[in-house]
């Protein structure tokens, strides 16, 4: 039996990478260009991905850490703490539950983004425990409970009433990695 | 980092099944989305690169 030409495969995975893009950028035209970038990548790379093991997983480790390279590259590109993009998102919500829906978007970009890449990655992406927390080169225990805060903040936040102010962890999120990991 | 409290006990399980139900809303509204013209173009370009290269 023979695989396809991974490098052929790679459009399949465009929509899930340009949804993984747009939990870390909080930005779609900066997730459009991450995803670019890890195409790129992972295109030059190729040789490194081993047939028959999971190829989205190995694009969306790419383009992660292609994110914290630019992020500490470009910390300015992130910034959008003022929730501009969460608003813009929730005027596009359709009616049905479009209250919930948009307090849920605006709650998760208050995530940090840590706790953001770990809900779709276990949450919406179907990963387990273990193989996120590879990904993400990161305990399984760590990214246990990363998703566990996340759903309770999310759940805090979701049932504060509209309007109230939250602090938003972006900062100190964006600081931390900037702090821990500059070259 | 504070302990979040739920606030409404009894409602806990109703918002746990909004916020997996919500994720996976956006996630996939995303994925419905057409893939944009210039990453399919990339992906052509690289392909006829290394096309042109290993011939």
């Amino acid at each position: 039996m023979s695989h396809r030409d991974p490098r052929e495969e790679m459009v399949d995975y465009i929509p899930s990478l340009r949804a993984f893009a747009r939990a870390l950028t909080q930005n779609h035209a900066a997730a459009d260009d991450l995803v670019q970038d890890a195409i790129v990548k992972a295109w030059a790379n190729i040789d490194k991905y081993k047939v028959g093991t999971n190829l989205q997983a190995w694009m969306f480790t790419i383009l992660r850490n292609t994110h914290y390279s630019n992020l500490r590259k470009h910390r300015r590109e992130v910034e959008d703490v003022d929730g501009n993009h969460a608003a813009k998102l929730a005027e596009k919500a359709p009616q049905d539950s479009a209250m919930i829906f948009n307090d849920f978007k605006t709650a998760f970009m208050q995530l940090p983004v840590d706790q953001r890449e770990a809900l779709v990655l276990v949450g919406a992406s179907g990963y387990s425990y273990e193989e996120a927390a590879e990904m993400c080169e990161c305990a399984v225990g760590t990214m246990k409970s990363r998703v566990n805060r996340a759903r309770t903040k999310l759940a805090e936040l979701m049932q504060l009433d509209e309007g109230e102010d939250v602090i938003t962890t972006e900062g100190t999120a964006l600081a931390s990695l900037g702090g821990s990991a500059v070259a | 980092m504070p302990e979040a409290k739920n606030k409404r006990g009894n409602s806990a399980s109703e918002l746990d099944r909004q916020i997996e139900e919500n994720l996976r809303r956006a996630y996939e509204d995303t994925l419905k989305e057409a893939i944009p013209d210039e990453m399919a173009q990339l992906l052509q370009k690289l392909k006829s690169q290394g096309e042109g290269a290993s011939k």
